[in-house]
């Protein structure tokens, strides 16, 4: 994004303003992709300031082989995979299995299931939750953040075959999940 | 198309929207049921997760938002460069004193290293309980065997061991210039210097002066009255070594063990090391069994030294030495 570059070159030549500029731009999507990792309002918010802290710090490496938003990302999926490993280790490792499997039941065995949509939201929530951390990532920046494959890729560190094949794990992970509420959705 | 591969097509979508489908997939879809179900199930779902995508916070939220972030960067910043003061005004304090800890260190550890390589050059070893003892200081020797200004022959008792390789090498450190060869018999230590047999040749050039050594020994017997004589000689040549392993020697129904060194001074001058065992009633004798004497003497030309007496219930041994001129032309370094 040459926008994107020029404000960086102003942030890089000291002008203070330009690095509120590019919170304002971006301080939305990186909350947003955060908090769908972590399904945590304050952990969202902690690790989005530290990812744009990291990432004025280290401007002067960013040499414009890819985007702003690319590099931006990639600093705060790399502060989310950290602190979730962390977590992981104290949370246990069956943490995304619980849920997904809680969520199965929840859905499949509740006769009043209505889907109302707190509840719902907080249903797809445990279904993100239970995917792996990877097909997560995937799922957030190309289905939520609507980032194409080349972007998600650039930020994963792979090709674009592999976004898309983990973009397919993930949808079958979820309609497994998901998919029974629909069917008595329809059904009602 | 097959069904798997049109499910794995719509599965890697970007987006599962028909308008996003190519030709050939809205055919099939049209034409397959249950892989039209699937499709529609999967854009439900995916229709689903988008819904939840708008969880961002209220706009007030946002407004506040870059201000504490810009603290947060601030307090960092801060937090970093007081650390960072700290450092420094602490650290040039105490880099000298690190420094000359570490210094020291190293210093105490080479000290530490070279300690222990010393004490085990000069200690007195203890293998399996069993020791060496150091050599006979030459207050503790008899006084008629010692000349002045002489040095006792570092000979060196050791009773019993079984570790023969260790004690080789550690022998070896005890007496570097002392002992040039340790033998190993039976449980038993034998020390000296090479027997160095020179090439014939060679052996006549370097023989020089020639003497001959005259090692006699009188058993007065208790029980019968008798003496009893035996009389081994030496040739001693310059450039040549005697063997000193211990030899027998028959005295009756006596055996007496001996080793003997002797080394031309000068033309006329032999210096002997000698060591005696008297083993009782022909029981072969041990270093560290029966009565033994021990002796370091010079010896000129001609002359003849009683150099000692050892007592027993039986009798008593008395050793002289005597050194002659060599006539014999041809002589082996023993006899």
């Amino acid at each position: 994004m040459p926008d994107d570059l020029y404000i960086v070159t102003r942030c890089k030549n000291g002008d203070e303003n330009a690095f509120e500029e590019l919170v304002m731009l971006y301080q939305k999507r990186i909350y947003g992709m955060l908090y769908q990792l972590t399904g945590n309002h304050f952990e969202a918010e902690d690790l989005s300031q530290e990812a744009f802290i990291k990432a004025y710090k280290n401007l002067h490496s960013f040499n414009g082989n890819s985007s702003f938003q690319t590099w931006l990302y990639k600093i705060a999926r790399n502060l989310a995979f950290t602190h979730l490993k962390k977590k992981g280790r104290r949370n246990g490792l069956l943490y995304n299995l619980i849920n997904a499997k809680k969520a199965l039941i929840t859905m499949e065995t509740d006769p009043v299931y209505t889907l109302v949509q707190e509840e719902l939201k907080n249903k797809i929530d445990k279904a993100l939750s239970a995917l792996p951390l990877l097909q997560k990532e995937v799922v957030v920046l190309v289905l939520l953040q609507e980032l194409s494959y080349k972007e998600a890729a650039e930020i994963q560190g792979c090709s674009e075959g592999t976004i898309a094949w983990r973009l397919h794990r993930a949808r079958n992970i979820l309609m497994s999940i998901l998919g029974p509420g629909l069917n008595k959705e329809v059904k009602q | 198309m097959r069904c798997k591969k049109v499910i794995n097509i719509i599965g890697c979508l970007s987006q599962v929207d028909i308008k996003y489908l190519d030709k050939t997939i809205s055919e099939h879809l049209d034409a397959c049921p249950s892989c039209k179900k699937y499709f529609n199930k999967l854009s439900k779902v995916e229709k689903l997760v988008k819904s939840n995508k708008d969880k961002l916070p209220p706009e007030e939220y946002w407004m506040d938002y870059q201000k504490r972030l810009l603290a947060r960067l601030k307090d960092d910043t801060l937090d970093k460069s007081e650390k960072c003061s700290a450092g420094k005004r602490l650290f040039p304090r105490i880099r000298v004193a690190l420094e000359v800890a570490a210094i020291l260190c190293i210093l105490f550890s080479f000290y530490l290293i070279r300690k222990s390589h010393m004490e085990i050059a000069s200690l007195s070893m203890v293998v399996k309980g069993l020791g060496v003892e150091q050599p006979a200081a030459i207050d503790n020797l008899p006084p008629v065997m010692q000349q002045e200004g002489e040095k006792p022959a570092q000979l060196t008792r050791i009773r019993e061991f079984s570790e023969s390789k260790k004690i080789l090498n550690e022998v070896s450190l005890l007496f570097p210039s002392g002992v040039e060869w340790v033998a190993v018999d039976n449980g038993q230590i034998e020390m000296g210097i090479f027997n160095i047999e020179l090439p014939a040749e060679k052996a006549q050039k370097s023989r020089g002066p020639l003497l001959f050594l005259n090692f006699s020994v009188f058993f007065d017997d208790f029980s019968t009255g008798d003496r009893i004589i035996s009389s081994p000689g030496i040739s001693v040549f310059d450039g040549n070594y005697v063997d000193m392993r211990m030899n027998d020697l028959l005295v009756g129904n006596r055996k007496i063990e001996y080793q003997l060194l002797p080394k031309l001074v000068d033309n006329k001058t032999i210096k002997a090391d000698l060591r005696l065992i008297l083993a009782e009633d022909g029981i072969p004798g041990t270093f560290g069994e029966g009565l033994e004497l021990r002796t370091s003497i010079l010896l000129r030309e001609g002359e003849t030294v009683e150099v000692g007496k050892i007592s027993s219930s039986r009798g008593v041994l008395t050793v002289l030495l005597n050194v002659l001129i060599d006539e014999r032309k041809d002589v082996d370094s023993t006899t």
